[in-house]
């Protein structure tokens, strides 16, 4: 292993003294002369045909500008895996937010006001509503054109010899398992502001993970060539998955295009419950074939996914799911099925974890049922399967770093696991304890084919590096980590490293912060870009004091001799001359994957760049005449590779265990008939600080990925997936009953504990 | 939302002459009012009268074993006040489970009862505490008791133009127990899917009167006589407590909605008061 001087160092971010005193800029405090203020007009009805669109009285009505209905979409079509999506409807509501009209006004409340005036005639249609009742025969077809009907998209993981597996085994466990819909509840809403320049370009400013399909999908929509449309990615107020996909960019643009007018679009709160995406409910059997040694034979797994009114990007969560479905554990024979189905529900798509969330808590649910009924300890039967470096991954794949077996280790050990739950009675009688673990696999970017990060480099006649990335970061903390990469590999302080970011205009394209590839690939290019720029300065110093370039390297900028470290330059001096004989020191990077790829047919192949590992275990104590608990210790223990910023780390790990703990314990979207029964934070319930674990304990296990730069992986999403199932876990061990379905609401802790009896 | 005219009458008087002409609403602390207001596109309310500089309405204070507090007695003021610390300890348990620290800020103890909301959680306590609420409007003055006052869902018995300026209770006494139960589904900022409270006057062992009261549970929060009597002139016991319990699921009239099911509020409609009174009596219970 190289040895680091600023990697894994918890490097303050730039941006957090100003995040915290609320001194940060969101697109919301963008206010340029002239800003017009949009507001949409959704359906607010599940299925129905649009008769008529009358917006005369609002278009009259104070202070509006211009009102858009579909006719004025040049390219009326877009979707993130295809185009099933229309940017305002024309002829069907599939879901009740589907937009009809967007207008803007000379305020928000003007805008707000006309579009209670707009009047739509429709004539409702028979809905479906359940992802079964929808793949049944003479279901009401959500996309009439659709080849498949409501069948989004289906597919398999193929793995060895299912039967043959189930031969093998001594007990066979069977159990179904649901989730439900969960809302990614950034902090800010979805914002943009158009502005369309003298040259015919159009600028949008918003929060978004991904800058660069903003501007591919827009540009389409507009019927513009993508250099006439400029994303500029602004500070973000959270993410999650949800800024992700044209939401409000096409409405702002089209107005400020026919206003010539800057032109701003919100969401409120309601709107990202009923009109952005969530994460998909799930409904996943599970069967398991394990020897009386604790040794799993085969898994089969069949997913059914709700994926709402639009496919979204829900083939690929479906497919993830499946991939990381049968969980950390070395399994030979696979079977893993995946349904999407389209419902009248609002639209699932990309939430963090992917899919892999929800198969992460069905499988390590499962994985404590098959102990209980082996009568095994279930950390037991996790060491006896737990996957190891240089077995393969479900896809088939070697895992080449695998810290799994370091993070049951510690994990265990730091929730004391011997000591604890099982039902013990707490000093109150009413209360019981438990203890319960999960562990997890998941993979970094992806997949199936490369999706490279680049980076352009400038080393400055000061010495100081100038770095542009396409990359954004959403708060993850991914700046100061891409700073910090730079700062390591040439050798020069990380306050002299310049990061420059957001702007689609400038930037070499990315794919975006998603799929927890950013300090991964992300790192790779700027790996690679400062590799070029520092060679090219060796190469000048080495004339300079006369030695072979290969014989330098930079530390705390300054070039020296390797083994004569007294022999040395500045690098400012080398910087400098290069200026003055006017070398341009730049540079770019990127590096492509070339061995990725999964059969279609079996999701065999190399799905992914590499695998991260974590486990984490919760002590609970339930209250068995409420079904309330709490979380006394959450341990979340997490291979992530090098850890780059250690404190970047805990922060994800501890934010992405509140997620999960939402997820599994309290967050619930509430659908009847289509629509959002709690679309506000009143009703929808994210755990507050005295609701989430009393006492959170992060483990940062480091392996060395040989793929990664400096041997990074990731953390980002997959801090979300073990929580809920080692809570879930936690609390069937204390009240010696099962839980399949989450939440796991105390009232459902009750049902559990009285049909346990 | 509409605009609307704003005043800020600083006596009584004011307050209610200030009604006349207009379709007027009066608010103290405005934590029900404001999120109301996001969703009213009516228009229809022209005047919004505040209250919360009406001084003689605010303190609380404590004379002939009578504990008063004024109408815009805060829920922080509540955590906070050592009298009610000493006097109505089980208003300082509500008080510390009511929302967030933001909105006990503003909230008054008149505002959540006139509300007549089933969850209103400052109203089992009062309600066990036998309060009565005073009120000041175009035909004077008058006092009702709190359990009358609560008539339905969202209903009270105000009359059009009163106010609420003051809500009395008697001081239950030194020797007097009580507990305190708000069953959420989140520890802060949550609605009451159930709420219980229980106060007990004693004298040698003996339950001299009870006070029980339950939020969430029917169309408004609601005493339990029957639980009460039960309890009344007796040494409390398990069984006792139990049957007590017993009177309370009886008045319970839940309803299944988005927070839990009718089943689950019925359940602990006989859990909670159980456990209230026992725990307030130092029985252990152990239900395994």
């Amino acid at each position: 292993m190289e040895s680091l001087d600023i990697l894994g160092k918890s490097i303050a971010r730039e941006d957090g003294n100003e995040m915290v005193s609320g001194e940060s800029r969101f697109v919301d405090d963008l206010e340029p002369k002239g800003v017009l203020y949009g507001a949409v007009v959704r359906a607010g009805r599940p299925h129905a045909k649009i008769l008529n669109v009358d917006t005369g009285k609002a278009s009259r009505a104070k202070g509006v500008v211009c009102a858009l209905t579909a006719g004025d979409v040049p390219h009326n079509s877009y979707g993130p895996s295809f185009p099933d999506q229309t940017i305002l409807c024309h002829d069907k509501i599939r879901y009740e937010g589907d937009p009809v009209v967007a207008l803007c006004a000379e305020s928000w409340e003007e805008a707000e006001e006309a579009a209670r005036l707009v009047k739509v005639d429709y004539e409702d249609l028979p809905p479906v509503f359940s992802p079964e009742e929808a793949l049944l025969e003479g279901s009401p077809l959500v996309h009439p054109s659709h080849p498949t009907g409501n069948l989004v998209t289906e597919g398999k993981v193929i793995r060895g010899d299912i039967e043959a597996g189930f031969a093998e085994a001594d007990i066979i466990v069977e159990q179904t398992y649901r989730s439900k819909a969960q809302e990614h509840a950034s902090m800010e809403p979805h914002f943009c502001m158009a502005e369309l320049e003298n040259t015919g370009r159009i600028t949008v400013h918003v929060s978004t993970q991904t800058p660069f399909r903003i501007r591919g999908d827009l540009a389409k929509v507009l019927g513009l060539p993508i250099t006439k449309v400029r994303i500029l990615s602004s500070t973000a107020g959270g993410a999650f998955g949800g800024k992700h996909e044209i939401m409000l960019e096409a409405f702002a643009a089209l107005c400020a295009m026919k206003t010539r007018r800057p032109v701003k679009f919100r969401m409120s709160r309601e709107e990202e419950f009923t009109a952005s995406t969530v994460r998909h409910p799930f409904t996943m059997d599970y069967k398991t074939g394990v020897t009386r040694e604790g040794k799993i034979t085969a898994v089969q797994i069949h997913l059914l996914l709700d994926g709402g009114a639009y496919a979204s990007a829900g083939g690929g969560v479906a497919a993830k799911a499946a991939l990381m479905g049968p969980g950390p554990y070395r399994i030979d024979n696979i079977r893993a099925d995946f349904t999407l189905t389209y419902t009248n529900n609002g639209f699932s798509g990309a939430v963090r974890g992917f899919g892999a969330t929800q198969t992460c808590y069905a499988c390590e649910r499962h994985m404590d049922l098959i102990a209980r009924r082996l009568n095994m300890d279930p950390l037991e039967l996790r060491r006896r399967n737990a996957l190891k470096t240089g077995d393969p991954a479900h896809s088939g794949d070697e895992i080449t770093s695998c810290g799994l077996g370091e993070t049951i280790d510690t994990a265990t050990k730091a929730v004391n696991w011997d000591a604890i739950g099982r039902g013990a009675k707490s000093a109150c009688g009413t209360k019981r304890m438990g203890r319960g673990m999960a562990a997890m696999i998941y993979p970094v970017a992806g997949f199936g084919k490369a999706t490279p990060s680049a980076a352009f480099t400038r080393v400055n006649e000061d010495s100081t590096l100038t770095v542009i990335v396409g990359i954004v970061d959403v708060g993850q903390g991914s700046n100061v980590v891409l700073r910090q990469v730079a700062a390591e590999e040439l050798g020069i302080p990380v306050e002299d490293v310049n990061l420059i970011n957001g702007d689609t205009s400038v930037s070499p394209f990315d794919p975006g912060s998603t799929g927890s590839r950013i300090s991964h690939l992300g790192g790779k290019a700027v790996k690679i870009a400062v590799g070029k720029v520092k060679a090219q300065l060796l190469e000048k110093a080495a004339g300079m004091i006369e030695a072979a370039a290969e014989d330098l390297d930079i530390r705390n900028g300054e070039v020296f001799v390797k083994g004569a470290p007294n022999r040395r330059i500045s690098l400012k001096e080398v910087a400098l001359a290069c200026h003055k004989s006017s070398e341009p020191v730049v540079s770019e990077g990127t590096h492509t994957s070339t061995d990725l790829g999964v059969d279609k047919e079996t999701h065999q192949g190399k799905g992914f760049e590499c695998y991260v590992f974590a486990t984490q275990c919760a002590e609970v104590e339930v209250d068995i005449e409420t079904g309330e608990y709490r979380v006394l210790h959450l341990v979340a223990s997490h291979d992530v590779g090098t850890a780059i910023n250690p404190m970047n780390v805990e922060g994800q790990i501890e934010g992405g265990s509140s997620m999960g703990y939402g997820l599994g314990l309290m967050e619930e979207i509430q659908m009847k008939e289509g629509r959002v029964q709690n679309p506000y934070f009143m009703d929808y319930l994210l755990p507050t600080p005295i609701d989430s674990p009393e006492r959170v304990t992060s483990i940062i296990v480091q392996t060395h990925e040989p793929r990664g730069p400096f041997g990074v992986k990731g953390v980002a999403e997959p801090s979300v997936n073990p929580t809920a199932p080692a809570v879930v876990n936690a609390i069937c061990d204390a009240i010696g009953a099962e839980i399949t379905d989450i939440p796991a609401t105390p009232e459902a802790v009750l049902r559990a504990i009285r049909n346990g009896r | 939302m509409r605009g609307f005219d704003f005043v800020t009458p600083t006596t009584v008087q004011a307050a209610l002459k200030a009604t006349k002409g207009k379709k007027y609403k009066f608010i103290a602390g405005g934590t029900n009012f404001m999120p109301d207001l996001r969703h009213d596109h009516s228009g229809e309310t022209k005047l919004v009268i505040d209250l919360m500089r009406i001084k003689s309405l605010t303190g609380i204070s404590a004379a002939k074993g009578t504990i008063k507090l004024g109408a815009l007695t805060t829920v922080t003021d509540l955590l906070e006040s050592r009298l009610i610390a000493r006097e109505a300890p089980i208003l300082v348990a509500m008080a510390a489970k009511f929302a967030g620290p933001i909105i006990r800020n503003r909230a008054t103890v008149a505002g959540n009862l006139i509300d007549g909301g089933p969850a209103a959680d400052i109203a089992p306590p009062l309600l066990a505490l036998k309060a009565a609420v005073k009120l000041a409007g175009p035909r004077g003055r008058r006092t009702v008791a709190l359990d009358k006052f609560l008539t339905g869902y969202r209903k009270t018995d105000i009359k059009p133009g009163e106010i609420i300026t003051e809500i009395t209770f008697p001081s239950p006494g030194k020797n007097h127990l009580h507990g305190f139960y708000k069953l959420a589904r989140r520890n802060a900022m949550a609605i009451t899917v159930v709420g219980a409270s229980v106060v007990l006057k004693m004298k040698g062992g003996t339950c001299q009167e009870a006070g029980i009261a339950l939020g969430s549970v029917t169309p408004v929060p609601i005493r339990c006589y029957e639980a009460e009597k039960i309890l009344e002139g007796n040494k409390i016991t398990l069984d006792l407590a139990q049957k007590a319990a017993e009177a309370c699921v009886v008045v319970a009239t839940p309803i299944d909605d988005i927070r839990a099911s009718a089943e689950y509020r019925q359940l602990m409609c006989e859990v909670l008061p159980r456990r209230l009174i026992c725990q307030a009596a130092g029985i252990s219970i152990d239900p395994s």
